[in-house]
């Protein structure tokens, strides 16, 4: 985990697209920053929406709510996603087909996700705890696309994964997995 | 206008470039000696004086094919109504795209060797899907030789006809089917809106014959053109000539004869031609040839 | 290194198609000859001469026209799709077996569709097709052209090739007439029996060492990087591979044993295409996907399994078996496996709401129909192109899916009463929007004038289907009652006019496409009217139109320039 707080933060103020919109609410990263945002844009998060409902928490109320989960960093990030796309529709009830596709990832969004591997994943599970449907979509689509196309030795070395396959367990699964294999 | 037919065309040849096989490859061209086969030549001329634009397959409005596959050889007349061109259509387009269509199913191979009148009605069927509209109608004769049995299957609509001369001898000529004088029974598909008034009789109206042949039968198959304006004492003279002939270039010179004789006495005004004989059977008085389009399709059985 | 290492005494050769063996796009019907794929039998006759010829082999669909109507099936998974975007394919056959060197495509009109050459390999019993040459689809627009790629060089005899097409770039129809295959043949015995053995490869390819070597390398840089999957919970990783394609997901489960687990997921097998993969698929295939296919919804099977009948239509029934209650789209496009068996087992897939089997070679739907197909009942999609089927079995089928929005019967020989079939769409299902019967024979005006009692329906492919008949005054009935009316293909409708065309132009403003192709007697006034009165429209085919000037249609196009105008005369 030391390595990803080591990630620099984007040169852009948070506050810069939370300007003149009100009433705000204030989120805490796990390392202690606190983030002052507009409700509506906050409300992306079904996490966060749900414990406003569920708490009961009044928007006028400067209270903060607590994010154990997401550091600093990644909060940066999730807000500035979040903000930019506070207008977007929201995401259609998972289905079928249409957002199977993974090269209808925005420009902005493919700019947004020029990360290292560390954040990217550190914002997946922000999205995941969060529950930011677009963002979870989009950042697991940018890790679709760095596996499209590869060959099991050369994803293990893309990501750092570890073969656990014996041998002869190698060899089986191979042998299971060669249908679409052009010989 | 000469066309020599004898090279059959194989549909997929193979062209072969390397020299150690040549010897053990099969020329398409030499036919093995005990299968017939037609030799055949077409001369024609259109009724126009002045040369037009030479298109393969056509005489004016006359038209012609000739085509082999497998186990047959097809030969073939048209002669597209004139009649329609008061209506703006040219009665060319009709007979040439009707043959054009009868060669492009003899060349696929679909086709019955032993019926000439299915092989007509196909390419009938065949012109009502053709993008532009082939309107216009026409006479028809087609004859197939079948290989597997040397007999000769005939198909004809209309005037348009064969003979079949064996040793100076017509063994058997086509009978012209007429609704009244001078309007034959013909294939049609006359534009929308005159279909009410227009002759049509269907492909299978065609009358079908057959007949075994033997070894140098001289077989001509053409238009009214030649029929109206050749008595048949000059046809059989000159078809005794070609008897059992093999050189495609005489029988070039014998079709030629006999498409310039047509032509010559179809501008003779003096001349008691078969058409005018006809008329005056029908009670019409008049004399001469009769200007028309000429086909001749001369082709001898070689077995 | 191919040419190099064969005996100098192979002869070389060359042949033209001698048979078609099997296509997926025809623009006429099967018994007929015009525009038909049988034309690519032989020599070229027209080639260089450039134009829309009934003697070449021509596409039935070209530009985005098509793929944009309603009717155009849906990619059953969007993650799986062909980069090329190849729509349709000719496989053709040739006298003799060769060693290919040269291809070459004789493209009469709109040529540039062909994106794939593929060879079927001979003695080769498994995934015999080898790709010998592709690349993104082009376009030559007014000339003729002989296609000639460099194609891959491969030491294997083949007598049988197939072109995949991509025409939806292509401003209008595509023709070719000719393919010609040229290559070297084996002289003598023991060239002949080198090559039955496939041999001769074993000599080039060294193909297992390669991913050897990457792996000795990767164990040295191993243990340098962290591994951030494994801080992801499953339903993550989950959600990750449901956008990967089948290709990408069956080689993660190869990464490792957490991925295998996963990457098996009944989840991500919920929505099949293999039409992508048509090369590939065969009996081991279909028992992977049998493994995985527990709730399975879509699945799409076009192209695949020509190669491998015995037991291929089998696996199908058993892949169907376990899923009947789940499955809701089925694609069986020019599907040789089906059979008796498959059909019988489609009666019980009962969820079904899209169902497409177009160019069936297996003729005898009447069996089909036989028993208990009114069990399908929820229709919503319903492609037969080019099927067997007869009148009374669809007009059962209308009647059991009341829901019907879409039908495709184009090239159905065997429809005799259509007049008839439209009675009982007009009564049985009112929400149908498509009905598409191109090149059908039995329409009457009587029968298109019922049409008008759908007030639903969207697009009318009515081409070719009163060629030689009188219209009447049917469109004026259809002006009034299909107003959504967006699509309209009346080709060939050579009794139609001015005056019993103009209701549709006064009436029906949400026209795109209108297409009067070979209709003689419409003047140039009429097409006047439907450019400015039709406020949406962007296609009007007017060719073989022959009372319209071309410089006319050029004005036309300056002042319209956002309608597509087609004018080709012969």
């Amino acid at each position: 985990m030391s390595t990803l707080n080591t990630v620099k933060s984007p040169a852009m103020n948070v506050n810069f697209f939370a300007f003149a919109i009100m009433p705000n609410i204030k989120l805490q990263s796990s390392d202690g920053e606190t983030f002052e945002i507009d409700v509506e844009i906050a409300k992306c998060s079904v996490t966060i929406k749900t414990m406003l409902e569920d708490l009961g928490m009044d928007e006028e109320e400067e209270e903060v709510v607590p994010l154990p989960n997401v550091n600093s960093a990644i909060l940066r990030k999730v807000i500035q996603w979040a903000t930019y796309h506070k207008d977007d529709p929201p995401p259609p009830e998972d289905d079928d087909n249409k957002e199977k596709r993974t090269d209808d990832i925005s420009s902005w969004d493919a700019d947004f996700l020029k990360v290292d591997q560390g954040t990217l994943f550190e914002l997946i599970l922000a999205a995941n705890y969060l529950d930011i449907k677009g963002l979870l979509d989009v950042t697991c689509k940018t890790v679709a696309n760095m596996i499209k196309g590869k060959a099991p030795e050369e994803i293990r070395k893309t990501f750092n994964i570890k073969n656990d396959f014996t041998p002869s367990e190698e060899e089986q699964v191979r042998k299971e997995n060669e249908w679409c294999e052009e010989k | 206008m000469h066309t020599l037919l004898v090279t059959g065309r194989l549909l997929s040849r193979a062209l072969w470039n390397g020299i150690a096989n040549v010897s053990s490859t099969p020329e398409p061209n030499i036919h093995r000696k005990n299968e017939s086969q037609l030799i055949s030549a077409v001369c024609g001329f259109s009724k126009e004086r002045q040369i037009q634009r030479l298109i393969k397959g056509q005489f004016g409005d006359d038209a012609w094919f000739s085509a082999k596959y497998k186990t047959a050889d097809v030969l073939g007349v048209a002669d597209g109504v004139g009649g329609w061109r008061a209506y703006g259509i040219d009665p060319g387009e009709f007979s040439l795209q009707l043959m054009k269509t009868c060669e492009r199913l003899v060349n696929l191979g679909l086709f019955t060797p032993t019926n000439p009148s299915e092989l007509l009605a196909k390419s009938y069927c065949e012109l009502l899907h053709h993008k532009k509209a082939i309107l216009g109608s026409s006479t028809a004769c087609v004859v197939i030789l079948n290989r597997d049995n040397n007999t000769l299957y005939t198909a004809n609509i209309g005037d348009s006809g064969f003979m079949v001369v064996r040793r100076g001898k017509v063994i058997r000529r086509s009978e012209e089917q007429q609704h009244y004088f001078n309007t034959p029974f013909q294939l049609s598909l006359p534009p929308p809106g005159y279909r009410q008034e227009v002759l049509s009789d269907r492909p299978d109206a065609a009358l079908t014959d057959n007949i075994p042949v033997e070894d140098g039968d001289v077989i001509l198959v053409a238009t009214d053109g030649v029929f109206d304006n050749l008595p048949q004492s000059i046809i059989v003279n000159e078809l005794i000539k070609v008897q059992g002939e093999r050189c495609a270039g005489r029988l070039q010179m014998v079709a030629n004869s006999l498409a310039w004789m047509a032509r010559n006495l179809s501008f003779d005004e003096t001349f008691i031609s078969p058409f005018a004989e006809s008329a005056f059977f029908n009670g019409i008085n008049t004399i001469g040839g009769k200007p028309d389009d000429i086909t001749v399709v001369l082709a001898t059985v070689a077995i | 290194m191919g040419t190099s290492r064969f005996p100098e005494a192979m002869a070389r050769l060359e042949f033209y198609v001698q048979s078609v063996l099997d296509y997926t796009s025809r623009y006429n019907y099967s018994t007929s000859l015009y525009y038909a794929p049988t034309n690519l039998i032989g020599e070229y006759e027209k080639y260089p001469t450039y134009g829309d010829f009934p003697e070449a082999y021509c596409l039935r669909t070209y530009g985005k026209w098509w793929k944009n109507s309603e009717s155009y099936q849906p990619n059953y998974r969007p993650q799986d799709y062909d980069l090329l975007g190849a729509e349709d394919y000719v496989t053709v056959q040739f006298e003799h077996a060769l060693i290919p060197k040269d291809i070459c495509v004789y493209e009469i009109y709109n040529p540039g569709a062909v994106v794939r050459i593929w060879a079927k390999l001979l003695y080769q019993t498994e995934r015999p097709w080898a790709l010998l040459w592709e690349g993104q689809p082009e376009k030559f627009p007014h000339n003729s052209r002989k296609f000639h790629p460099k194609i891959k060089q491969i030491n294997y005899l083949t007598d049988t090739i197939r072109l995949e097409f991509n025409q939806t770039h292509l401003e209008y129809h595509y023709a070719v007439e000719a393919i010609l295959l040229g290559g070297y043949v084996p002289t003598t015995g023991l060239q002949t029996s080198v090559m039955s053995m496939g041999l001769l490869n074993l000599l080039t390819e060294p193909v297992t060492s390669k991913n050897q070597c990457i792996d000795n390398v990767s164990i040295t840089i191993e243990d340098l990087g962290t591994d951030f999957f494994s801080s992801l919970p499953n339903e993550v990783i989950l959600h990750i591979f449901q956008y990967l394609d089948l290709k990408s997901l069956s080689r993660c489960a190869r990464v490792n044993k957490r991925w295998n687990q996963i990457s098996a997921d009944a989840l991500l097998y919920q929505n099949i295409n293999l039409k992508p993969y048509w090369y590939l698929v065969n009996c081991d295939t279909l028992r992977y996907f049998l493994e995985r296919c527990k709730t399975l919804k879509k699945l799409d099977l076009s192209w695949c399994g020509s190669d491998d009948v015995d037991g291929f239509g089998n696996l199908v029934v058993s892949l169907l078996e376990a899923n009947f209650s789940t499955l809701t789209h089925l694609s069986l496009g020019n599907c040789k496996f089906v059979d008796t068996e498959v059909v019988v087992r489609l009666i019980f897939c009962s969820e079904l709401v899209d169902l497409r089997l177009r160019n069936l070679s297996w003729r005898d739907m009447a069996l089909w129909f036989s028993s208990s197909w009114h069990k399908i009942n929820k229709l919503t999609a319903l492609d037969l192109t080019s099927s067997d089927i007869d009148d009374n079995q669809l007009i059962l089928l209308l009647k059991a899916n009341p829901h019907l929005k879409i039908l495709i019967i184009d090239l159905c020989e065997k429809l005799q009463k259509l007049d008839q079939v439209v009675q009982v769409l007009v009564d049985c299902n009112k929400q149908i929007s498509t009905w598409s019967s191109w090149k059908t024979l039995s329409l009457t005006a009587e029968g298109v004038r019922r049409f008008a009692n759908c007030p639903n329906i969207k697009e009318l492919d009515l081409g070719w289907c009163l060629i030689n008949k009188d219209p009447g005054n049917c469109l004026h009935f259809i002006a009034e009652g299909c107003p959504q009316l967006k699509r309209l293909i009346l080709s060939e409708w050579r009794g139609l006019n001015d005056a019993l065309i103009m209701p549709v132009i006064m009436s029906c403003k949400e026209l795109t496409q209108l297409d009067l192709l070979g209709n003689k007697n419409i003047t140039s006034d009429t097409f006047k009217k439907a450019l400015l009165l039709l406020p949406k429209l962007r296609l009007l085919d007017i060719s073989y139109c022959d009372s319209v000037q071309q410089e006319e249609v050029n004005a036309w196009r300056q002042q319209y320039p956002h309608i597509t105008i087609q004018n080709y005369i012969i």
